[in-house]
């Protein structure tokens, strides 16, 4: 028996609906991805698979069964770490459908009210304007020191509140970031010493530069003892993963816009290399190629400023010699993947191999390294019991190896696994691969 | 009722004329014709409790397999112990709807699709290893358990179960014994059916019996358990297995070979068999596999290497290492231009590399795929390759093969286009020829997958109508009302 032949999309479907049919009939069905879902092995549930979540988009594109609610629960429930891309033998794009799937839903209006708040929230608002999330940051700060969270605490005040608020709240790092984002403290080209290798472009990130600077900081220092001039670009925007990953694509393709714009205004050659230490910034930031490839206006330079753009420890691993040489450390240290970084940019071995240049160290693998930790973008809010299930299966992972440093490469990541020690209790450090290097630096 | 048209078609283009419709694939079961009533789906609800699914997304996911056609139930239940299944398969008798069990849904002929709707029983939170005996070298699994996971749990006791699918990350131990999956080690070890011991299972009419049991020599009554291995879910429905497993064989190496052609990579295989050294897996590589991983990995291989063999010895490191030596001798004498061995995990990792990117590889050739895991007598292997040769040819097809060639089990890739009218015909004649020729070389249809739906046309051509009949009484005497997975093996059970 013949496979029947495959359906058409229909004739006044768009470019992009007639792109997006042949992704999702490219599936087919095979069953690779499941063992590589995580939200699949936790639930042993069809509909929370890979190949379910595709088919249950087909239907749905197809125009073909009833729809119920529990649409929203299978398709918003999908942590996008794309796991399954790296297993699928038969390259199939799933973030490209699985956001297509959202995009619908949030369309149809078939998703529940806190979700539509929550949306309206922070994806239109906090994570559409740099700015915006300035003045959010600078109120946390405010409220963590002021003495107002402790009151907030003893009164128990966000048990009241939906999503899990009070255990979210407890995920804030210690430090919330006590100088300025890099974005607005370095708005100069910073020059290294001696002879300069080249010059880079720094996407510094949203949250990372207020919560995490000290992987912005080691970043540029890191790239300034390499040889590299570093421009950070003044009106650089979030990079819309947040938004494409929760069906918003219309303000993750304004974002990408706007920082086409913005990396232009600072290269109008467009030579420069682009840095990203973000793993789930640097995968988007990959995409803006193939997201805008139907505006003729930008379709030419995103593809170009996707051409350059860079995870650190891919251009790190790269520069044979360019960085100074490491001081010794003697401790066990392991690398848990961010998605975006193995699966996303199938980038495994850089970092890997950037830590065994730090003499001494004991390297060890973490059992399932590629698995998601949980975070998974703002999933950690949207899914609060998913995520939790999954950091404590990574944290057992974590105890098993005896690691006393967790290196990885992802503020959601270094948020949600540090947020994770620190309720586990385990007496293991946190850091992002660039902090780590830099600490080491013989300067 | 649209179901019933499958089964009962005219000779000829079924796949068309089923699936086919104005629509397309998944409108065969859009027809809105409930085969349970409410009754019954509250009784159910009484069985199954909250494991009993109705929502439009339950029944999507639940009607496809690895097969890639539609067909959705009417309701699904996530089986948690035996009882429920009894009670559910005495119900569908009463009340006359199908009930087809389904483990991960990962197989290639059909075999879990609700082709006429009912009740789809779904095995994979049943999923607990019961016990690791390593006294008697036994393991008790429920059906759900996902094969690799027993593999690694019976490894950490040094054990070893050797049925190996491709699938095996993600499949299930009940779906293997339903499908007798076989996988690369069958050639020294064997296939699923010689690592059970006993089952515990429901016939189609709801009654729990006792195939088998504990010991390896048992010739107590009729072989049930063979009957039961590889019946497709037709005959009954497994609850609990009792599994062989052996030790741990000490080490393995394979040995990779690059050949000048295809020819002599099949008579180097024959030759190895014929000098009595028996690998652990005996893998096989075309011409036009080998060339597509070296346009997905680039200049890896060198243009001089038409095909490939990858052999893996296991056991003894001695006689390891005996082994391995040997077949280097043999392939050398054969023509092979280039032998590697490995000599760590790693390097083991890094020859096995070329054949994981296979199917990725293949894949980029054309946009469907169709598998024929066609098996011959091993001697018979080159003539099954210069016959899928001149079909390829005769027809103007793309067609690749891989496969197990220890065991004879050659996997005939046929690449063409599903929007091509004509190249699809040319693919089915291809099909049929391939088949004929198959069975003329004392080979079988099937060697892993089964017969499901997909492969019905052809089991007239391995057996005789005698033959054919004695399945269909026993089908017919086990499963009256014809309840459990209708529709399947063969073609006209009903007529």
């Amino acid at each position: 028996m013949l496979l029947p032949p495959l359906k058409r999309p229909p004739d006044d479907a768009s470019e992009i609906e007639r792109e997006l049919y042949e992704k999702i009939t490219q599936c087919v069905r095979c069953g690779v991805c499941l063992h590589t879902c995580p939200t699949y092995r936790e639930l042993i549930e069809e509909a929370s698979s890979p190949r379910g979540r595709i088919a249950l988009i087909r239907a749905l594109y197809e125009g073909e069964g009833d729809i119920s609610p529990e649409l929203h629960k299978f398709l918003y429930g999908c942590l996008e770490c794309r796991a399954c891309e790296t297993a699928c033998p038969n390259n199939v794009v799933f973030h490209n459908i699985i956001e297509w799937g959202k995009e619908r839903l949030a369309e149809k209006d078939l998703i529940p009210r806190s979700g539509r708040y929550f949306k309206k929230l922070f994806l239109r608002r906090f994570f559409r304007r740099a700015k915006s999330l300035d003045r959010l940051m600078a109120f946390l700060r405010f409220y963590r020191w002021s003495g107002l969270r402790a009151l907030v605490r003893l009164t128990r005040f966000l048990k009241l509140l939906p999503w899990h608020l009070y255990d979210l709240e407890d995920l804030m790092p210690r430090s919330l970031g006590r100088h300025r984002p890099v974005r607005k403290k370095w708005t100069y080209t910073l020059k290294p010493e001696g002879e300069v290798r080249g010059r880079i472009l720094f996407f510094s990130g949203c949250i990372a530069d207020h919560w995490l600077q000290g992987a912005n900081h080691a970043t540029v220092n890191l790239l300034l003892n390499a040889g590299f001039e570093v421009i950070v670009p003044a009106s650089q925007q979030c990079c819309g993963a947040l938004h494409v990953h929760l069906g918003e694509t219309e303000i993750g393709h304004e974002l990408a816009r706007e920082n086409v714009d913005a990396f232009a205004e600072v290269d109008p050659g467009g030579e420069a290399l682009i840095i990203s230490n973000a793993a789930g910034c640097g995968a988007v930031l990959k995409g803006y190629g193939e997201m805008l490839k139907h505006e003729p206006e930008y379709a030419e330079r995103a593809a170009s400023f996707s051409a350059r753009v860079r995870d650190i420890s891919e251009l790190l691993a790269s520069l044979d010699g360019a960085l100074p040489p490491l001081r010794p450390l003697q401790k066990r240290v392991t690398w848990d993947d961010p998605c975006h970084l193995i699966h996303g940019q199938q980038i495994k071995d850089q970092p890997r191999q950037l830590i065994r240049r730090i003499p001494d160290v004991e390297f060890v693998e973490l059992p399932e390294c590629d698995w998601c930790c949980g975070s998974a973008g703002v999933y950690n809010l949207t899914n609060y019991q998913m995520s939790m299930s999954l950091l404590e299966r990574k944290l057992e992972n974590l105890k098993q190896t005896g690691a006393e440093i967790l290196v990885t490469a992802n503020p959601g990541c270094l948020l949600q696994l540090r947020a994770g020690v620190r309720y586990a209790k385990l007496d293991v450090e946190v850091l992002h691969i660039v902090e780590l290097l830099n600490q080491h630096l013989i300067v | 009722m649209v179901h019933t048209l499958i089964g009962s078609l005219p000779e000829g283009n079924t796949a068309l004329y089923c699936f086919c419709g104005p629509n397309g694939p998944g409108d065969v079961m859009e027809s809105g014709n409930k085969t349970i009533s409410e009754n019954a789906q509250r009784e159910l609800e009484s069985i199954f409790g909250d494991d009993l699914v109705s929502s439009p997304e339950e029944m999507t996911v639940h009607g496809y397999d690895a097969a890639n056609l539609i067909f959705r139930p009417d309701l699904v239940a996530y089986v948690r112990d035996r009882d429920q299944v009894a009670a559910a398969l005495k119900l569908a008798n009463r009340e006359l709807f199908p009930v087809v069990p389904r483990g991960a849904g990962v197989g290639f002929s059909g075999g879990a699709l609700p082709v006429r709707g009912g009740l789809v029983l779904n095995f994979t939170r049943m999923n607990r290893i019961l016990a690791i005996d390593t006294e008697n070298l036994t393991a008790d699994v429920e059906p759900g358990v996902v094969t690799g996971d027993l593999h690694s749990e019976v490894e950490k006791h040094d054990l070893f179960y050797p049925p190996d699918p491709a699938s095996s990350d993600y499949c299930t131990i009940g779906g293997n014994i339903a499908e007798n999956a076989g996988g690369p080690r069958a050639f020294k070890y064997g296939v699923t059916e010689h690592f059970v011991l006993g089952l515990e299972a429901i016939t189609p009419t709801g009654e729990v019996i006792n195939a088998g049991g504990r010991t390896i020599k048992n010739v107590a009554g009729y072989n049930l358990l063979k009957l039961l291995i590889g019946s497709e879910g037709t005959l009954g429905v497994v609850t609990k297995a009792i599994l062989r497993l052996i030790p741990k064989p000490k080490t393995e190496r394979t040995t990779r070979l690059f050949f000048p052609d295809n020819d002599s990579a099949a008579r180097c295989v024959a030759a190895i068999i014929a000098a009595r050294v028996v690998p652990a897996t005996l893998e096989f590589v075309d011409e036009a596999s080998l060339g597509a991983v070296r346009d997905n990995l680039g200049a890896e291989i060198d243009p001089a290497h038409k095909a490939m063999l990858l052999v893996k010895v296991d056991g003894h490191p001695a006689a390891v290492e005996d082994e391995a030596r040997e077949v280097a001798e043999i392939a050398r004498s054969l023509g092979c231009s280039e032998v590697s061995v490995s000599s760590g995990p790693e390097e083991e990792d890094d020859i096995w590399r070329l054949r994981n990117n296979l199917s990725p590889s293949v894949g980029k050739l054309a946009n469907t795929k169709l598998n024929e895991d066609v098996v011959v007598p091993r001697s018979r292997i080159p003539d099954l390759m210069r016959a899928a040769a001149g079909i390829a040819d005769r027809r103007r097809l793309l067609i690749v093969n891989f496969g197990h060639s220890g065991d004879g089990n050659i996997h005939v890739n046929f690449m063409y286009d599903r929007f091509d009218a004509d190249e699809r015909s040319r693919v089915e004649q291809g099909v049929r020829e391939l088949m004929e020729e198959v069975v003329r070389l004392e080979g079988a249809v099937s060697g892993e997958h089964g017969i499901g739906v997909m492969k019905q046309d052809f089991l007239g051509l391995q057996y005789d109508g005698p033959t054919l009949e004695v399945m269909r009484t026993i089908k017919r005497s086990l499963d009256p009302n014809n309840i459990l997975n209708p529709g399947k093996i063969l073609p006209e059970e009903e007529a």
